[in-house]
């Protein structure tokens, strides 16, 4: 014979659910947990991820600070970092920043050339590269120091084309003569 | 078994026992339903942080019991011992009025026990729970519990002259 109380729970069984509500509701679920999972995987992987990508990130941009023309970290170097260093200095230091640039492409160039390694392209490349920093160290100039720091960038252009013997006769005449003119109004005052 | 299967298969198991037992705290049909699925989130919550479920049934009972405690914190809402005057809820639209009245019925004899008294008996004759489960969902001593029990029942065969 069954338990008395046991008999007395037996009916409490019978309260459960309806099967319609009992379907609904692990639809429910089921969508909460595919909802819940994705945000879980991205949770979970986000910051490793990200740590990932700065670990290689800032890895590879070190690297590139070594970079010389024609290498495959050089367009990191000129395109990534030097903007981004722009970007975060203050624009009073700016002006001299722009000229170190220039000093900077004259150690490599002169690099690239020791290591034998400037050919025709690439000489190409650091022309144009150093006659945009110039101008850039032009038109930055303050009005007040213009004529000295115009000359000072001219004539570092040209040394730096002489040095790669990069220069032709047509562009030697030009930046010969650019300085004249600079030199010229400084000498009546 | 991953993570996402054996839940579902706890859910397809114990979501009517999960139920019944929000339903006679609650007296409320839609009430022990949210309180259901609110189970089952929580429960979702945990596994889906690569802990392991155990013993799944003492485990969601024991959500359900945390819940259902909070529940009665916010909502001061009628509990199990007001209801012997008042009545249940039908448990369900499907159940004849006969077994609707025989439930009633049962509930109210269940009214001479105190709450957690109520709860012991319920999950260890109707849930099937051993007095190990019962003493992990109410963080006691097993001992404690066997003597609650015991207690409880000698009260209801006392009351039922059984």
């Amino acid at each position: 014979m069954k338990d008395p109380i046991e008999q007395l729970f037996a009916n409490l069984e019978t309260v459960k659910l309806e099967p319609e509500e009992k379907s609904l509701l692990r639809q429910k679920l089921i969508a909460e947990i595919g909802g819940r999972k994705t945000f879980a995987w991205a949770y979970r992987w986000a910051a490793p991820v990200l740590i990932l990508v700065m670990a290689i990130g800032g890895t590879v941009s070190l690297a590139a600070e070594h970079a010389l023309p024609g290498e495959k970290l050089y367009p990191i170097k000129t395109k990534i970092n030097e903007p981004v260093a722009r970007l975060l200095m203050p624009a009073q230091k700016a002006g001299d920043w722009k000229e170190n640039l220039l000093d900077k492409r004259l150690v490599e160039a002169e690099e690239v050339a020791k290591q034998g390694k400037l050919t025709e392209p690439l000489k190409s490349q650091i022309k144009d590269n150093i006659a945009k920093h110039a101008e850039e160290v032009k038109n930055d100039d303050k009005e007040g120091g213009k004529n000295k720091k115009e000359k000072k960038v001219l004539e570092k252009h040209g040394e730096i084309l002489r040095k790669l013997n990069l220069v032709d006769k047509e562009s030697k005449d030009q930046n010969k003569e650019e300085i004249e003119r600079i030199d010229k109004p400084s000498r009546h005052k | 078994m991953d993570h996402q299967t054996s839940y579902l298969k706890a859910y397809d198991t114990y979501a009517d026992a999960i139920f019944r037992h929000c339903f006679f705290k609650t007296s409320n049909r839609e009430q022990a339903k949210d309180l259901t699925q609110e189970v089952f989130i929580r429960a979702w919550s945990y596994v889906r942080q690569g802990r392991e479920v155990a013993n799944w049934r003492a485990f969601l009972f024991r959500l359900a019991h945390n819940l259902i405690i909070d529940w009665y914190r916010l909502k001061k809402s009628e509990s199990l011992e007001n209801l012997a005057a008042k009545g249940l809820e039908p448990a369900s639209s499907l159940l004849s009025p006969d077994r609707q009245a025989e439930i009633s019925e049962t509930l109210r004899t269940l009214q001479i026990l105190d709450e957690e008294e109520r709860s012991i008996v319920t999950w260890r004759y109707l849930d099937d729970l051993s007095p190990g489960e019962i003493a992990e969902i109410l963080n006691q001593s097993q001992n404690n519990i066997s003597v609650k029990l015991h207690r409880a029942l000698k009260k209801l065969r006392q009351a039922q002259n059984l």
